[in-house]
């Protein structure tokens, strides 16, 4: 399963793609924001989004209502991973079509037990 | 008894530009009657003179009243003036036109040194856990299962564990963003301030103390990047000077 990790933080993506190795996963490509990220997702298959949320110039939660919106993207699974965890910020992010929220800092076995909630395995 | 008309001021002058002087009818026309005796009248103005007084006393309150009225407002005039001129000389103190160091400018700069510090830090610390993960991917290949092998395992799960505590990179990243806008907002608000004297004003007050840290003369910066305009130099730099 190829797997796009989405965060404006290089570093984040890196520790992201990390912890995904250690866990199993090893087809990750990475997007430094949420266009960026459309884009790829235009040209080939993912089985799974993470995303951060608090991107420019397109957010995460933007990113995920112009995945749900797309009939041929719009049942990618997609998990939030970010800073933001206000209840309001939750509650937006599920209506939106999220299929998981972790909030940062999270470890591996989160990320693991979060991955395997959506796509099941 | 016949009562004497009395003469109106103007009738008088009248009179006196015609030539002719004034005589005073007698009411009912009859001749005029010759001028009355002078009679010196007897009367009590103890009730006048007590009601003057009485004017006086009520007046004199009222001037003193507004007086100690009027000091009071100087008063406070005087303290909102001060106050006021405290308010600058504070807001100069932020913010002075003449003062070579802008304080929120060097404090945003000092933020952003700090992650891009950190990100640095986070990124070496990355590289050499995923060194150490490559090591000991060999290592745990090429050892037979059993206790070597184990605790090539548990090298494995702290190498996990680094790579989780590097996600405080990212947070305190955005904890400080938020701090750098929190800060911009407060030097818009005080630009707006001073916008609304003249900025002149602020030239003349005296320039705030450096907040600098000193040994004796000299001024401790801390943590500077060494480029040639900041007045810092490289360690490659110092070790030339002691050659």
């Amino acid at each position: 399963m190829k797997i796009l990790v989405v965060d404006d933080y290089a570093t984040m993506r890196r520790i992201v793609r990390n912890l995904l190795t250690q866990i199993g996963y090893t087809d990750i490509d990475e997007a430094g924001d949420g266009v960026s990220a459309l884009a790829k997702l235009r040209e080939s298959k993912f089985g799974l989004i993470i995303s951060d949320w608090n991107m420019e110039p397109m957010t995460g939660l933007q990113l995920l209502k112009e995945i749900r919106a797309d009939a041929k993207l719009a049942g990618t699974p997609f998990i939030m991973v970010t800073a933001e965890s206000k209840t309001e910020n939750v509650i937006a992010a599920k209506q939106a079509g999220v299929n998981n929220y972790i909030v940062k800092p999270f470890n591996a076995d989160t990320l693991k037990q979060k991955i395997q909630a959506v796509i099941g395995g | 008894m016949k009562q004497m008309t009395k003469p109106f001021m103007a009738e008088l002058q009248k009179a006196r530009k015609s030539g002719h002087p004034f005589k005073a009818l007698v009411e009912d026309g009859a001749a005029p009657a010759l001028p009355a005796p002078v009679q010196v009248v007897q009367a009590d103005n103890s009730d006048v003179i007590r009601a003057i007084g009485d004017l006086g006393a009520k007046l004199d309150r009222f001037l003193t009243m507004d007086a100690a009225q009027i000091d009071q407002i100087q008063v406070e005039i005087a303290d909102i003036s001060g106050r006021i001129k405290a308010t600058k000389v504070e807001m100069a103190a932020i913010r002075h036109p003449l003062a070579g160091d802008d304080k929120f400018q060097q404090a945003s700069q000092e933020l952003s040194a700090v992650v891009a510090a950190t990100e640095a830090a986070t990124n070496t610390i990355m590289a050499c856990a995923e060194e150490l993960e490559e090591v000991v991917s060999e290592l745990k290949s090429s050892l037979p299962e059993g206790y070597h092998n184990d605790r090539v395992n548990d090298m494995v799960d702290v190498i996990v564990r680094i790579y989780e505590a590097c996600n405080f990179q990212d947070l305190t990243g955005q904890r400080i963003t938020k701090v750098v806008r929190a800060m911009s907002f407060i030097e818009e608000r005080v630009d707006a301030m001073m916008g609304l004297w003249n900025k002149r004003e602020f030239e003349a007050m005296p320039l705030p103390p450096s907040v600098t840290k000193k040994d004796e003369d000299l001024d401790l910066h801390g943590p500077a990047e060494a480029t040639p305009d900041s007045g810092n130099i490289s360690q490659a730099d110092i070790d030339a000077l002691f050659g």
